[in-house]
């Protein structure tokens, strides 16, 4: 709608970051607004009108007066041109007759006439309206018709008629009656049309008025509206509690909202001319400026977001959150605007509430390590095969505790102590990350290369890959492995972690890559995908990639990158030595062994090397074989 | 549990994290009942090929005994619980990787010896070695 386009026009470049707010003054506004247009239209189109009327009445009375004034040359020609030929000299007076009705036929039936400009052009004129003029008109045809009918008898009848001199007496009262009544008739056409045309001006004149006042009432309303906005605006960031920063392309600001005396403890005055710089903390300077240079320098209208910590007149520091837009291109910002918004007290909250689950979680993890080294003592002396069983349980649901503990440390976003710093061979940490999966059983690692990987990241990477180990075991069944392997890649190692499964849908799988690239903040609640969550937070304080792909076979394929900057080479062997071949278990299939517990076996027994024969483990139990071989315990 | 290229002394990441129930897949129970703590195990030659296809402990053992070692040295120098040493030995019996030689025991099937006995057998092994 016009008005409304109008009126947004006269935002300014602060005005457009504030989201329009559906403010019901526009709407009744709008409404003055359309009713003021409608107006101005309708008296235009008025005044176009009446011109075009003026010109062409005023044109046709032009004509009508010729008309009218002609007349009394065409009597006064044919008298003449009949009292010649009477009198024996040659004239036409049958043309002259004609010619003398025809102006008078023409302005009482309407009809066409020459132009007066002599181009041949022929104007069309409407029969005369005014019952004033008719009747003088009709007389003057009357008269007419009676001066001819005179003439006609007079050349019939020629000079030896003995009405003769009464005739021509009679023609030529009727010529001077004819020229008065014409002439009668013409001054009447012109005083109407004068009139008339007075009467056009005067209507002109009042429309122009009415149009000049209306153009004006739309002004004030434009300006009333505009002003009425822009107070409006005004308020809105005066006592916004966010601040509002213009950043000239200098880096020092430009505009600052009075909100800052609010935030910062500073009047606005004291703020514009200094570099925001100079607010930031130290730490964050370099996050901030990094930020800044990259928007400065992308496309105007990108917009970024980055949280710092400004510094009050107090002293503290004060956590905000800035969305930051490149407004370079509007002249009347030209710069990049911040809008500033005070975290402090969620940022303290949040902050209490890490530490707080840091502190739980730390606390659980140093119990579940005294129970774990517990379990590995009793372990150690332990040579009942049905107790040792008992206490590969208890391990293995402590080694999971652990893992959960773990977790939630690293959920918790505090950064912890580091407590190994030797490196460890990445096969004991896939190994380790094995064992604190629930369905450990039917993990099978191949290939892993002789390499080392940072202390510091190997209990993170372990839970990493347990995270997605256990995710490929819970989505296939029961009967299928999980395959692990790895290999070398240009910038690092990669491991592959393959099901046999259902697999995952296209929308699922998309939004497990986007967790996974984008771990949320820990007080979001993200109860789904959480183990994404999880990984997508380990893999990002290491600058480990993971993504999940469909796998060829079905079910999916977990691919981790852990960089080169992690890794190291493994005792005396080269960096790349090639890992042992396929077919090697952390856990070696149940063998079938049945005839080898029968009476009379023989040590020196030989049996082939069984790598894959023997299938996966069933749950429920299949043979009894299995069963005296020991069957994993979960 | 060999802590492998990691520093021997103290607790390590691996023996920290690895655990014991995975080498064996969480079983517990040799594969036969006659391999006890003093049954010596000895490597058979020209099984490399095999053995390079199989895990780490495996190809520890096969290292270890190349001379006959009995299993509870076995399990004391490579740091592996006796229960699961035990259990692979068997396996390694049972697919003819390792011989099994049992000592002419003194003592009867029926009523094995008594875990202290066991115990200065396996201090005894600790101090040859």
């Amino acid at each position: 709608m016009e008005p409304r386009r109008t009126a947004a026009g006269g935002r300014t470049g602060i005005g457009r970051l504030i989201p329009r707010l559906p403010i019901l003054g526009d709407l009744r506004l709008g409404r003055r607004l359309g009713w003021v247009i409608f107006l101005l239209i309708v008296l235009v189109a008025a005044i176009v009108g009446y011109n075009a009327r003026a010109i062409a009445q005023q044109r046709g009375s032009a004509l009508v007066v010729n008309q009218a004034t002609r007349q009394r040359a065409l009597v006064e020609r044919y008298t003449r041109d009949v009292l010649l030929v009477v009198d024996g000299f040659k004239a036409d007076p049958k043309d002259s007759a004609e010619a003398v009705r025809q102006p008078v036929d023409v302005l009482l039936d309407g009809g066409s006439v020459r132009a007066p400009g002599g181009d041949g052009s022929r104007v069309q004129i409407a029969p005369a309206q005014n019952w004033r003029i008719r009747r003088k008109l009709e007389n003057d045809r009357r008269l007419i018709d009676e001066l001819i009918t005179i003439g006609d008898r007079l050349l019939k009848r020629g000079p030896d008629n003995p009405q003769y001199e009464a005739d021509v007496t009679k023609l030529r009262v009727l010529g001077a009656q004819l020229s008065s009544v014409s002439n009668d008739a013409a001054q009447e056409i012109t005083q109407q049309t004068e009139a008339s045309i007075s009467r056009l001006v005067r209507i002109e004149i009042a429309l122009g008025l009415l149009g000049v006042l209306a153009a004006l009432a739309l002004g004030l309303v434009l300006r009333r509206a505009g002003t009425e906005q822009a107070a409006q605006f005004r308020s809105l960031v005066n006592n916004s509690s966010d601040l509002i920063t213009v950043l000239a392309p200098d880096g020092t600001i430009a505009y600052q909202s009075p909100s800052v005396q609010r935030v910062l403890g500073r009047p606005a005055a004291d703020v514009v001319g200094t570099t925001l710089g100079d607010l930031v903390h130290p730490e964050d300077r370099h996050d901030v400026n990094e930020s800044l240079t990259k928007l400065a320098e992308a496309a105007p209208g990108a917009t970024d977001n980055f949280g710092c910590r400004l510094r009050h007149e107090d002293g503290s520091w004060r956590h905000v959150e800035s969305t930051c837009t490149n407004l370079a291109d509007d002249p009347r910002v030209n710069g990049l605007v911040l809008n500033i918004r005070d975290v402090t007290e969620q940022a303290g909250l949040r902050k209490s509430i890490s530490d707080l689950l840091h502190n739980l979680a730390r606390r659980s993890q140093g119990l579940v390590d005294r129970q774990l080294e517990l379990i590995d003592e009793l372990e150690r002396n332990e040579v009942d095969p049905d107790r040792l069983q008992e206490l590969f349980r208890m391990d293995h649901l402590a080694t999971r505790m652990r893992r959960n503990v773990e977790n939630l440390i690293v959920l918790s976003g505090v950064d912890q102590r580091r407590r190994w710093s030797e490196s460890v061979p990445l096969r004991d940490v896939v190994e380790a990350a094995v064992a604190e999966v629930e369905d450990y059983a039917r993990v099978q690692v191949a290939g892993i290369h002789d390499l080392t990987l940072s202390g510091q990241a190997a209990s993170d990477v372990a839970h990493l890959l347990a995270e997605l180990v256990e995710n490929a075991t819970s989505f296939s069944s029961p009967t299928t492995r999980v395959e692990i392997t790895g290999g070398p890649t240009g910038n690092g190692y990669v491991l592959e972690i393959e099901d046999h499964g259902i697999g995952m849908s296209d929308a699922d799988l998309a939004e497990a890559n986007k967790r996974l690239a984008e771990p949320l903040s820990a007080d979001v609640a993200v109860s789904r995908m959480m183990g994404f969550h999880v990984v997508g937070r380990l893999a990002a304080r290491h600058g480990i990639k993971v993504q999940l792909r469909q796998s060829w076979f079905g079910g999916v394929t977990a691919l981790v990158l852990l960089p080169a900057a992690l890794l190291g080479s493994a005792g005396q062997h080269p960096a790349m030595a090639p890992p042992v071949p396929a077919g090697v278990m952390v856990s070696p299939e149940p063998l079938r062994l049945a005839d080898t517990t029968a009476p009379g076996w023989q040590p020196h027994a030989r049996l082939p090397l069984r790598r894959h024969a023997a299938p996966a483990p069933t749950r429920g139990g299949d043979t009894d074989a299995a069963a005296e071989a020991g069957e994993p315990f979960d | 549990m060999s802590g492998a290229g990691a520093d021997e002394g103290g607790r390590t990441w691996s023996r920290h994290y690895r655990r014991p129930y995975t080498v064996t897949g969480g079983r517990t129970r040799p594969a036969h009942d006659e391999l006890e703590l003093e049954t010596l195990v000895q490597t058979v030659t020209g099984t490399d090929e095999q053995l390079a296809g199989l895990g780490r402990e495996q190809r520890s053992i096969a290292a270890l005994c190349r001379e006959a070692v009995s299993v509870a040295e076995i399990s004391g120098r490579l740091d592996l619980l006796l229960g699961v040493t035990r259990v692979i030995v068997g396996d390694m019996a049972l697919q003819g990787l390792v011989l099994l030689y049992r000592p002419q025991a003194t003592v009867s099937e029926a009523d094995p010896p008594p875990v202290e006995l066991l115990e200065r057998v396996l201090d005894g092994l600790r101090n040859i070695s």
